[in-house]
């Protein structure tokens, strides 16, 4: 089964645990969650942005769960095994299981939801997320058999991730209106830009802690409320229970109020500084002056300039841990600890921008977006930081669509944000392999590129491990990412709601949930 | 002799116009001299001292990055005055050239230019920045760009109605059948007349230039970061408020005096330019 | 005048508020396409074009009509909009119709009552600052208006939020957490007036002190005419000589600042919206600029357009119809 996961995850990522006193399971009640903007679409191979997640996490269910450690649970699928170096995988269905309409839900339905993810004109984004799956194939009503173009042993958790959500065939057209449930909630109203409601889908499979049918609560509503503040002050007086993210500088008047939890911790989320080694060259530019970080001597002079400490005060205040310019959080169980973060050093900053040719008071362009919360203090940060080495940094604030249609993958300096993914393989080569999708430095190492597709495939846990260690010992070395921090996230509930857990990726299960009355 | 015609004069401004003028002026020589004056660089990060309250040192405290308030807010006078003025100076020379040159020919062009003009107006103003801005990209120009592009439909109205007046009055037909250029008779017979209400137009668009100026920069959409902006400030530093407070309402409050007090100074204007004129020529 | 000068001037004003629409709708359909980014390019955020492939993004583009020259796009929308069909929201994929109406409904409830605070207070200040020409009360709302004036709508919106929501927990902080399900009427009446009283505040606030001003100067003008002092002779009481006779007379040209306002009240509604997390028209603007999403950004603007031309319609014709001397030419 999935032992292997089990092991080389289970119990790795510090979790905040908020201890209650034991109370006894109450069932029903509404739960409302506030989220910075409303759901966009309720079809789950389509969703762009976290806020959307919020339905279609407890619309459709997936074959696995991602727990707090980040292994795969059972959810429709009851257990699963694989073959051949990882390459054939089985997966037994939960005979229960049942859409919001009464259908039993089959190895057909799965098959033809993966399907649908698997083409990047339904899901552009969800393809590249599901791991290399190369045929799906029904073997009875309640199995499914999938073969993988290659050795890869994350399936499972792939499996439970945002996209891969079992839908029924014969709701493709109106999924956005009349949504049939494969998950614990079905929907009972949704307004586009406002609120969403879901209630209690009275055919969903899993069992709760009683022995009874989850979800616990009898209605989950999801609340747009646009700022922060509002959000709290919202929770202060009652009119939401949860709420899904605070702003860093909103965590100390929420730990003042006595009838609030906070529910949050590390996450691998993060935001770099990106070099980029091929922008687009505009006619007429520089082309010297665009490729410009290239210089090996240059990236490794800016990795030194940045005071790592005072940019998660300054971006984060303080709710974050320093990184070492490496995509993997020290407290995953594949971090390399050899690798220590850079400290601030402008004398050596210095020495090797004149190594590297630049003089000082050289001008650059670093674009960034108010679009993402953090990244333009970040910016601000560093800009004070390059100044004392001598580099002038002039800062370009764009808007989020001009930021993904002029700036991304495009232009040399920016900043990015990642949200951080589930497993190991999706945490690093989409950035950093050659063909990676998300490879916005350009970084093309044909040496991590083989560490990178081998390590996916090796079941010896020792071998893996190295593999992946040398792999971020190359990323951080080559500076093309300057990661300063991993962020932190917070959630807050009201005392009322029991059950809450900090998850990594920041998911929340909301069938888990209960509240008491 | 000399001192005395002073004193008269003196004596005739309004109360507003003195305290306005004494004040706008001050705060003009703050934001020339601001990084003399500024105790501090205003964008110097002191990493020990994050979002402190005001002190000894730190008279008005310090912000997200740990710079000096108080020295912010006074180099921030430039960015923020800056902005307004030219923008404001902008609008003016185009609302009135137009304003004037339709008052002046009436009929279709007068009425084609008007509803273009009720086109313009009739978007919100800070969309219509976002729109501006988004084609242009945030800076501290193209914010310019937006404020003067949104207030020159508005000014060019309020001339447009002034100049009507003057233009059927008799010297400009006398004007014109004794075979005056076009342009001689606009700017040398009616635009003479109209500088009271250019002037007195121009110290109210700017009041409100100030405001969107601050509107805009508080949504991200003026000079991009460090620079000391009012507006800016407010922005990136609103999200601890209910923690400490001064790094929102210490520039908000610059904000305030600066656009009551250039309000108080129109108002003056108003009383000493157009009501006297307007008594003088029996309107 | 004749009614049929009266009708003929009417019929002008609409013909010119369809071709000013027309103009509008033009204008923000080139400008917004002129802006960086569009639906698609949010959807592949950080996807390299090499990874999600080339005929991929055609293909997406052309499931919106984005692949179309600009004109065929704008005659397509146009067409659909003349048959009464607003279109259908990119990001929302649910057609534009029933979102926009909600949000007009809730902006709505916010502006009648900014529009009723402005005129009220607006017109008591006025005229009582009329009475006292020249007194301390008079300067002191003169003062006043000029501070209402100053201060950053934005900055009015927090401190609200801050004291009473915050702070003192009077106030839900959010519109959308509003549920009347489990409520009286009472109680939903007055949780209503609770979230919307600050908000409409806010919108008033800046417009208050020019509806004031308007009213002050006609006062003054009116209450030294000759028909005030006729019936202060005859023994009128002062108080019904001022708010019945004079006033009647004066509100005229207040009533076009006020008409006036109500457009600039609605275009105002955007930042209030958006300092107050309140789900209006002009939150729903913003996001649809932000999200590239041009039916919606189209629709939503022809809106308020509609709306700011119409009251503009009406003080012209309310004015005419109160003011015998106006000329339709």
């Amino acid at each position: 089964m999935n032992k292997i996961n089990s092991l080389v995850l289970g119990a790795c990522f510090t979790v905040a645990l908020i201890s209650y006193p034991a109370y006894s399971l109450e069932r029903g009640g509404v739960l409302s969650l506030a989220v910075n903007s409303s759901v966009k679409t309720l079809d789950p191979h389509k969703v762009v942005g976290a806020d959307s997640y919020h339905a279609t996490f407890h619309l459709f269910s997936t074959l696995t769960r991602i727990d707090e450690n980040l292994n795969a649970q059972p959810e429709l699928a009851t257990d699963w095994s694989h073959e051949g170096k990882a390459i054939n995988w089985t997966f037994h269905l939960n005979k229960n299981a049942k859409f919001s309409n009464g259908r039993d839900i089959t190895a057909e339905d799965v098959k033809f939801s993966l399907n649908r993810v698997l083409d990047r004109k339904q899901s552009p984004r969800g393809y590249t997320r599901v791991g290399p799956i190369k045929e799906i194939i029904v073997l009875d009503k309640n199995t499914v058999k999938i073969i993988l173009t290659k050795s890869y042993l994350e399936l499972p958790i792939d499996l439970g991730g945002v996209y891969p959500r079992i839908i029924a065939k014969e709701n493709i057209n109106d999924i956005n209106t009349k949504p049939i449930s494969s998950g614990p909630f079905i929907l009972e109203s949704w307004t586009p830009g406002g609120v969403t409601t879901l209630v209690k889908n009275p055919y969903y499979y899993l069992n709760g802690e009683d022995g009874k049918a989850l979800p616990y609560v009898d209605k989950f509503k999801i609340v747009p409320i646009k700022e922060n503040t509002s959000q709290l002050a919202a929770l202060q007086s009652g009119a939401v229970q949860m709420m899904y993210r605070i702003n860093y500088d909103l965590i100390s008047t929420a730990k003042k109020d006595e009838s609030l939890v906070l529910v949050g911790g590390a996450t691998p989320g993060y935001q770099p500084f990106i070099l980029n080694l091929k922008p687009i060259i505009k006619e007429g530019a520089d082309k010297e002056k665009a490729e410009i970080f290239n210089n090996e001597k240059l990236r490794e002079a800016i990795s030194y300039m940045i005071h790592r400490e005072a940019i998660i005060n300054i971006a984060l205040s303080g709710y974050g841990t320093v990184a070492n310019d490496q995509p993997v959080p020290p407290f995953h169980p594949y971090f390399n600890h050899d690798i220590k973060p850079k400290k601030q050093n402008i004398k050596l900053a210095k020495k090797l921008l004149k190594e590297a040719g630049i003089k000082e008071g050289t001008h650059f362009t670093l674009y960034t977006s108010t679009g993402r919360a953090g990244m333009s203090e970040s910016a601000t940060a560093f800009q004070q930081m390059a100044k004392q080495a001598g580099l002038n940094i002039d800062i370009k604030l764009v808007d989020i669509a001009t930021y993904w249609t002029d700036i991304d993958f495009k232009v040399p300096f920016m900043t990015g944000n990642w949200g951080g993914r589930a497993t190991i393989s999706a945490s690093i080569k989409p950035f950093y392999h050659s063909d990676g999708s998300s490879n916005e430095s350009h970084i093309n190492n044909p040496e991590l590129d083989r560490l990178l597709d081998e390590a996916e495939g090796e079941s010896n846990i020792d071998i893996r491990k190295a593999k992946y260690a040398q792999a971020q010992k190359i990323i951080s070395d080559s500076n093309v990412t300057i990661i300063p921090y991993f962020k932190d996230a917070y959630a807050v509930v009201t005392k009322k709601v029991h059950n809450a857990k900090h998850h990594p990726l920041t998911y929340w299960y909301v069938d888990k949930l209960w509240l008491s009355h | 002799m000399k001192n005395n015609s002073v004193l008269m004069f003196l004596k005739r401004m309004p109360n507003k116009l003195i305290f306005g003028t004494v004040v706008v002026i001050s705060l003009l020589i703050i934001s020339i001299f601001a990084k003399q004056i500024a105790p501090y660089d205003a964008n110097m990060m002191y990493y020990d001292h994050l979002k402190e309250l005001p002190s000894k040192d730190f008279w008005l405290g310090t912000d997200r990055f740990g710079r000096d308030i108080l020295s912010r807010v006074i180099v921030g006078s430039q960015s923020t005055l800056f902005i307004a003025l030219i923008s404001t100076m902008i609008a003016l020379f185009f609302g009135s050239v137009i304003g004037v040159y339709v008052a002046y020919y009436g009929g279709k062009i007068d009425a084609f230019i008007m509803r273009c003009n009720d086109v313009l107006m009739s978007f919100p103003s800070l969309v219509f920045a976002m729109l501006v801005i988004g084609i242009l990209g945030a800076s501290t120009v193209t914010a310019i760009i937006a404020i003067a592009v949104i207030y020159i439909p508005r000014t060019m109205r309020v001339i447009r109605s002034q100049a009507l007046n003057i233009v059927n009055l008799e010297y400009i037909d006398a004007a014109k059948v004794s075979g005056e250029s076009v342009s001689y008779i606009i700017f040398k017979e009616i635009m003479p007349n109209l500088w009271p209400t250019i002037i007195v137009e121009g110290s109210i668009r700017l009041g409100y230039a100030i405001l969107l100026t601050a509107s805009l920069s508080y949504i991200g959409l003026g000079p991009p970061p460090p620079t000391p902006d009012w507006g800016l400030m407010a922005y990136t530093e609103r999200a601890y408020m209910l923690d400490n407070p001064w790094p929102v309402f210490v520039p908000c409050i610059a904000i305030i005096i600066t656009v009551i007090t250039i309000n108080i100074f129109g108002e003056g204007l108003k009383d000493l330019l157009l009501i006297k004129h307007s008594r003088s020529k029996g309107l | 005048m004749g009614n049929d000068l009266l009708a003929k001037f009417i019929a002008k004003r609409i013909l010119a508020t369809v071709i000013i629409l027309f103009v509008t709708s033009i204008f923000i359909f080139v400008i917004t396409n002129m802006m960086p980014g569009d639906a698609i390019d949010l959807m592949l955020g950080g996807l390299s074009l090499q990874s999600v492939g080339q005929e991929t993004v055609a293909q997406l583009r052309a499931q919106l009509g984005l692949d179309l020259p600009l004109y065929q796009q704008y005659l397509h929308w146009l067409v659909a909009l003349l048959q009464g069909d607003l279109g259908t929201s990119y990001i929302f994929n649910a057609p534009i119709a029933p979102i926009i109406s909600e949000r007009i409904y809730n902006s709505l409830l916010l502006a009648v009552p900014a529009i009723m605070i402005m005129i009220v207070v607006g017109l008591v200040s006025g005229v009582v600052s009329a009475i006292n020409e020249g007194k301390k009360i008079d300067h002191s709302i003169s003062f006043l208006g000029i501070l209402m004036l100053s201060i950053p709508e934005f900055l009015i919106g927090t401190v609200f939020i801050y004291i009473f929501a915050v702070q003192l927990n009077w106030i839900p902080a959010a519109f959308n957490t509003i549920d009347t399900d489990s409520m009286s009427v009472w109680q939903s009446m007055t949780t209503y007036f609770k979230v919307l009283i600050f908000p409409s505040l806010t919108i008033a606030f800046g417009s208050i002190a020019y509806v004031s001003r308007q009213t002050r100067a006609s006062m003054i003008e009116e209450l030294k005419s000759n028909y005030v002092r006729t019936a202060l002779l005859k023994g009128v009481p002062y108080k019904r000589v001022v708010w019945v006779h004079a006033l009647k007379n004066g509100l005229l040209p207040t009533v076009t600042v006020i008409a006036f306002n109500i457009g600039q009240i609605i275009a105002g509604t955007v930042i209030v919206e958006v300092v107050f997390s309140y789900p209006g028209i002009g939150n729903l603007i913003i996001m649809a600029l932000n999200q590239r999403d041009i039916p919606l950004i189209l629709a939503t603007m022809m809106i308020i357009s509609l709306i700011y031309v119409i009251s503009n319609l009406a003080a012209d014709i309310l004015y005419s119809r109160l003011n015998p001397k106006i000329s339709y030419s």
